[in-house]
């Protein structure tokens, strides 16, 4: 009797215990951007801090890189053997 | 970046480390990090949008009735978010690996250099520990 009710009694507790909403007391996050009503439209700086290996054919088109450029220029691999040549881009 | 090293092993940044003299190899990475982007990029990319959002301030004017609709419609080509993959490396490199960091402090250069353009910055965390060699 005695274990059955202590064991009532724990359980009771424990629900209390776990059910303080820390996650909770964190200020709501703010994004500063109409997440969900406005489009999110963007550039990838791709190739800056990660090198990625399908810029190396370009990268010595010009010693400055404007990649806005450069999209115009070379969208793909075709177009840049097309502009400048098989020789040079192999 | 890897080609111009003249070695045919060095493939990827893991390499790029890996079979050159760390500081010929950092040298390299600073000058790509210094020139690749620039704040003129982020003003273009800015400036994209913003002659997309004077067009249609112009079909506007003349076109007063569709006001709202070309208003409505040209927003939406504004250019708002860049991108900026980021390798693990730039904050942790285990023992034995070859990678070289620095890339935080362009990071933070190009978070500033957002802010002065009113673009929001999407961190992309391209590579995690274990994964791929850049």
């Amino acid at each position: 009797m005695f274990t059955a009710l202590s064991l009532v009694s724990l359980l009771a507790t424990l629900p209390v215990v776990w059910s303080v909403p820390t996650w909770n007391t964190q200020p709501p996050f703010s994004p500063g951007f109409p997440y969900g009503s406005q489009p999110v439209r963007g550039v990838s700086l791709g190739g800056w801090l990660v090198l990625e290996v399908c810029y190396n054919t370009f990268s010595h088109l010009e010693t400055r890189h404007h990649f806005l450029h450069r999209l115009h220029v070379a969208v793909d691999h075709a177009k840049l053997v097309r502009k400048y040549g098989k020789s040079r881009y192999r | 970046m890897f080609e111009n090293t003249g070695n045919p092993a060095i493939v990827d940044e893991w390499t790029f480390g890996q079979y050159q003299d760390p500081n010929v190899a950092r040298a390299k990475l600073t000058e790509h990090w210094d020139t690749w982007i620039t704040e003129s990029d982020f003003s273009a990319i800015a400036a994209a949008g913003y002659v997309i959002g004077c067009t249609a301030a112009l079909c506007a004017a003349s076109f007063e009735f569709n006001r709202g609709l070309n208003k409505g419609l040209f927003a939406n080509f504004r250019l708002n978010h860049v991108r900026i993959p980021i390798g693990y490396w730039a904050y942790d490199v285990a023992p034995g690996e070859p990678y070289i960091s620095g890339q935080n402090a362009y990071l933070l250069k190009a978070i500033a250099w957002a802010a002065i353009y009113n673009l929001k910055v999407i961190v992309d965390l391209h590579g995690a520990p274990g994964s791929q060699n850049g």
